[in-house]
This record gives C-alpha cells, sequence and structure tokens, in this order.
C-alpha cells in the first residue's frame, strides 16, 4: 500500500506514531496508557484506519481474560490466603533462613504462574520484608529472588504473563498448549535458579535460634480473613481452571469468556446474602480491582499495531527478519530468542510482543502456517518473559520490588541489579535455546 | 472569627536534632501527646507525637506504603517492639518525626469553621505557621477550639436575651 497522508507515505507516519509510542515508554516521561490512546487516536485521525477498523484489531479475548483475572484477584486477596501460604511455608522449613529463601522462590514462582507477576510480588514481598526483618537477614537475596521466580514462574502459563495473553489469544494457542510446551521447560528452569541461588546466597545464611524460635510461633490461621468467600473463591478458580482447560478443548469456550464469567460469578457468590447497598458497594470494589490504566495500554497498543499491519510495514519487516536469517527455520527462532531477550530486558515486553505478533504471522508464507509456526512463538514466549530478568526497569514486577525495597530501607540500584540479574537472565536464555533446539528445531 | 482567636502561642516545641529520648521526656513533663518541631530559624519541620514513635515500632513491613494491612498472626510480637523503644531512643527527632506538615498546617488567618474541620480530619492539636514563611506562630487544639467557641455562645446567648428584653 503506497497511500500518501498530506503528501507523506502512510507507511511513514505510521512508524512515527509508534516510535513516538517507544520513545515515550524509554524516557518515563508520560503513562503508558495515556500515549498508546493519544497514538491509537492520532492513527484514527491520520487515517491510517477508521474506526471499526481499529475497533476491530482490538483483541477483547485478551481484555476480557485480563479484567476477569484481575477481579478474582482483587477479590481472593482479601481472604489472606497468600500470606497464609506463605507463612504456611516458612513454618514448614522451621525458619531456617536456607529453607526460606527456597520456599518464598518457589512460592513466587507457582503464585506467577497463575496471578499476574506484579500482583504476585506485591502480595509476597511485604511478607519477605517482615520475615528478613524477624530474622534479621539480609533482604536483598530475598528480593532478587522474588524479582527473578516471578519473571520465570510467569512465563509457564497461558495467563501468567501479559505476553503469553497477547501470544495465546493472537495465535489461539490454549491454556494446555503452554502447560504441556512450556511447563517442563519452566520446572527445569525453576530448578536450576533453586540451586543457584542457594549456592551463592542460601547456603551462607544464618540466624540466631531465638528469632527462629519467635517465628514458629506464627499462627497462620489467623491470617485468614473470611472464610466463607475463601471457598467461593477455590470453587470459582477451580471452575475458571477447568474452563481454561476442559471448557477451552471441548466446549470451544474462549479463555476471554471463561475468566469473565468466572468473575462474575464470584461478585455474585460474594454478594450473596447481603442487601442490595452492600452488594453495590462490593460489586464497585471488586471493579475497582481492575487496574484500568493497563487494560487501556493493551487496546491503544492493538489500534497501533494495526495501523503498522494495514500499511504492509510489518509484513516488511517479516521479510527482512527472513532474509536475514537466510529463510533458515532454526536460525529465526534463535533470533526471535535472543532479540526478544534484549528489548525486554530494557523496554516493556508487552509492545514489543504486540508489534512481532503479525510480523511472525506473517512469516507462515515462508515457514508455514498455523501449527508450523509453533516453535517461533515459543521461542518469543520465552525470550519475552524470561528476558524481563535481564535488567531493574524490564519487567513491572521488577519494579514493584525495587519501590518495596525502597521503602522498607534496602534499595536495590539499577548497577547492582544488573551485576546479578543479567548473568543469571543469561543463563535462563542459554537453558531456553537448547530446549528450544532439542524439542522443536530439531 | 479566625484561627488566631483560638490559638495557643505554646513555647513548648522539640529542636530537629534533639533525641527521641528527650522529646518524649519533654512530652511526659508538659502532658501533651504532640508537638511540633521547630528549627533555628523559628520554622516548622515536622510534628513529634507519640504517633510518630508507635509508628516506629511496627515491623518494617508495616510501615511502610502497601505493605502488610493486619499482624494479626504474629504471636509474641510484644517484646520485639519494647526492644524498638529502646532502638529508637538515642536516634534524632528529626529522622522519627512526620515530615508531611504541608497538609495539616493551619495559618493565623484561617476561618474558624475550616479550623474546625482540619482538627476533625487530621487530629489535634495542629500546627499555626505564618503562611509562606513556615515561621512557627502556635497550635490550636479540639480544646481551644471549643473554649473558643464557648466564649462566642455566651456572647451570642447575651445578644440573644437583649433582643427579647428589647421586645
Amino acid at each position: 500500500m503506497n497511500e500518501l497522508i498530506f503528501g507523506i507515505p502512510a507507511q511513514y507516519i505510521a512508524l512515527a506514531i509508534m516510535g513516538m509510542v517507544y520513545a515515550v515508554i524509554i524516557a518515563e516521561k508520560m503513562n503508558q496508557a495515556v500515549i498508546a490512546l493519544v497514538a491509537s487516536s492520532l492513527a484514527i485521525i491520520f487515517g491510517l484506519l477508521n474506526q471499526e477498523q481499529a475497533i476491530e484489531a482490538i483483541d477483547f479475548n485478551t481484555l476480557f481474560l485480563l479484567i476477569g483475572m484481575m477481579v478474582i484477584v482483587g477479590i481472593m486477596k482479601e481472604t489472606g490466603i497468600f500470606q497464609y501460604v506463605a507463612i504456611v511455608a516458612a513454618k514448614s522449613v522451621r525458619a531456617s533462613p536456607r529453607g526460606l529463601l527456597a520456599v518464598l522462590s518457589l512460592i513466587t514462582a507457582v503464585f506467577s504462574a497463575f496471578l499476574d507477576n506484579v500482583t504476585t510480588v506485591m502480595l509476597i514481598v511485604p511478607i519477605v520484608i517482615l520475615l528478613t526483618e524477624q530474622l534479621k537477614l539480609k533482604p536483598f537475596p530475598f528480593l532478587l529472588a522474588q524479582i527473578i521466580f516471578s519473571n520465570v514462574g510467569g512465563s509457564a502459563t497461558l495467563i501468567g504473563d501479559p505476553p503469553n495473553i497477547l501470544i495465546g489469544s493472537a495465535v489461539g494457542l490454549s491454556f494446555m498448549d503452554f502447560m504441556v510446551n512450556m511447563g517442563p521447560i519452566i520446572i527445569v528452569e525453576i530448578m536450576v535458579m533453586l540451586v543457584v541461588f542457594d549456592f551463592f546466597w542460601g547456603r551462607h545464611l544464618s540466624t540466631s535460634m531465638r528469632a527462629r524460635a519467635h517465628l514458629l510461633r506464627y499462627e497462620p490461621n489467623k491470617a485468614l480473613k473470611n472464610h466463607g468467600l475463601l471457598i467461593k473463591s477455590f470453587i470459582v478458580l477451580g471452575l475458571v481452571m477447568a474452563g481454561f482447560t476442559v471448557g477451552h478443548n471441548f466446549l470451544h469456550i474462549e479463555t476471554g469468556t471463561t475468566a469473565l464469567a468466572g468473575a462474575a460469578l464470584l461478585m455474585f457468590l460474594d454478594g450473596f446474602g447481603h442487601n442490595l447497598s452492600e452488594k453495590n458497594k462490593k460489586a464497585h470494589e471488586a471493579f475497582h480491582e481492575v487496574e484500568w490504566d493497563t487494560i487501556f495500554f493493551f487496546l491503544g497498543l492493538f489500534v497501533v499495531v494495526a495501523s503498522l499491519e494495514h500499511t504492509g510495514l510489518l509484513a516488511l519487516a517479516a521479510g527482512k527478519i527472513t532474509e536475514f536469517t537466510d529463510g533458515d527455520f532454526t536460525k529465526t527462532g534463535m533470533a526471535i530468542l535472543w532479540v526478544s531477550t534484549f528489548f525486554s530486558a530494557f523496554v516493556n515486553n508487552i509492545p514489543f510482543v504486540a508489534t512481532l505478533i503479525p510480523v511472525i504471522e506473517s512469516m507462515g508464507d515462508t515457514f508455514g502456517h498455523g501449527e508450523a509456526l509453533n516453535p517461533l512463538w515459543w521461542s518469543l514466549v520465552l525470550g519475552a518473559c524470561l528476558g524481563g530478568n535481564g535488567t531493574l526497569i524490564g519487567a513491572s514486577a521488577n519494579v514493584m520490588v525495587a519501590s518495596f525495597a525502597d521503602r522498607a530501607g534496602h534499595p536495590i540500584n539499577f548497577m547492582k541489579y544488573l551485576i546479578l540479574g543479567l548473568p543469571l537472565t543469561l543463563l535462563t536464555i542459554v537453558i531456553a535455546n537448547i530446549y528450544l533446539l532439542l524439542v522443536y528445531f530439531m | 472569627m479566625s484561627c488566631k482567636e483560638a490559638l495557643i502561642p505554646t513555647s513548648i516545641h522539640i529542636a530537629p536534632d534533639q533525641t527521641v529520648k528527650e522529646a518524649l521526656h519533654l512530652l511526659e513533663e508538659n502532658h501533651i501527646r504532640t508537638a511540633p518541631v521547630v528549627n533555628s530559624a523559628g520554622q516548622l519541620v515536622g510534628m513529634f507525637g507519640l504517633h510518630s514513635l508507635m509508628e516506629d515500632l511496627l515491623p518494617m513491613a508495616a510501615q511502610i506504603k502497601d505493605g502488610l494491612t493486619d499482624l494479626d498472626f504474629i504471636v509474641g510480637g510484644a517484646p520485639g517492639a519494647a526492644k524498638k523503644i529502646r532502638k529508637v531512643g538515642p536516634k534524632l527527632v528529626k529522622d522519627h518525626m512526620a515530615t508531611d506538615v504541608s497538609e495539616i498546617v493551619l495559618n493565623p488567618e484561617t476561618p474558624l469553621l475550616e479550623v474546625i474541620r482540619m482538627l476533625t480530619r487530621h487530629g489535634s492539636p495542629l500546627p499555626v505557621v505564618e503562611e509562606g514563611s513556615m515561621k512557627y506562630v502556635g497550635i490550636v487544639s479540639e480544646q481551644s477550639c471549643l473554649h473558643r467557641l464557648h466564649e462566642i455562645l455566651a456572647e451570642v446567648e447575651k445578644e440573644e436575651e437583649l433582643e427579647k428584653s428589647q421586645k
């Protein structure tokens, strides 16, 4: 398409708009949702696409999945279940610092696989700060582990990390597809990281018996706040998981519908037995748990990426990439893994993944469409999610942990993190690379 | 009716580089819970009170923003909190006072009704400073405010009686 807008080729305008989004995100001068909305408005005003096409470009399945999970988790966290699990785990290792580092890391990895990474660290880091203070331990290795394990765990499932939701929804990869393909490698990555953390930090940690005895007196049951709500939450969560797996495979219910239906059911159950004004208040609070800025960030990005796509620019980029990798499937997969790793380490991985999805889709002309492209998608998932560990600004969870560390008077600076985080990231990517080569590219 | 009518031009204040222990002693001696912290230039720089001390006794995880919202599950935490009193005693007031005073300061010209609103929202006492220079003038408390209102009521009643007798 060589359309001209005010005498300028449409492609240049689309590129300038996308460039502006990246520049503003990197410069951290504006809220991400606002810039995404400004950019998508410009794309429509300049006529790169009309409103109808813009609405068509919005992946509502992704938005519904995000909104549904945000509501469910928002209600669930009121029950104190997450603190409960962390305290039980701490007691299960008899409050030994070495064991504590391992169980808190593991909990974060598992929670991150099923919850948003930022939500996970917001729930677990305060407990980490409490337990390390009680045991008079330096919180740094624990906080570093929180970052690394949240990003590693998040890679494992469809709902663990936004890039996965984006890819899964756009390409039609299911919850089970993610479990089967990403589950095993992420379990390996978690085990390797547990060993690494134990070797460098865990085995050197020590504390007094007195401090440990104090921690062993904690009563985790007291952390549980609302038993009725807890049971309702578990029922809904079970149904949602069943919906993601069985419902998706046999009834062909999309994940967005499942998550939103789950949120609706939990809100219904939560309000049960209360009068209308209390019901309204509860529903209002539940909707308040949705991070609307994240939702509008996605919404804007979908439109901006579609405007790039409409100008034929992304197909052009796909052509250039396959040219660069000599049309070799393995080389292309490795290029996607490593480029997305380095990209995600420095910029928010969401716009990058959103842009790369149509690029990889149009590589189907070279490599075959549908399932033939799956190895490339797994390369993108692993690069984009694990790459987030590369720097302190690589993922929102990292920024959140750093901000907690700051508030608690144990700041983690960019370089201190980079020196340790980057080698750990490279290690996880090398392992991912071996896995991809052995399983998909041989 | 403005703030200055209810003002207590108290001279009781704490210097930022006094120790927490000294400051607590001063509060106890004067039977008060909170006192303004004033620097050598006479400007208000913070408020120090039993409330600030209580905050310091909590585990860090409960002090920070978005931190733990309940500590129900911690059994036997009292000795730890008690030991923290010993720890903060020799520290300087400036590191343990509430510094975000811009939200709670009044000035002599603040209308009395706004003073009452501020007292109900932010607690008592509240510091009064000269607008702009932040120069410390005194405090208003719930008591001083009520005292002034009683005086006003007496005046109003006198006027009402006067009106009645004229009819």
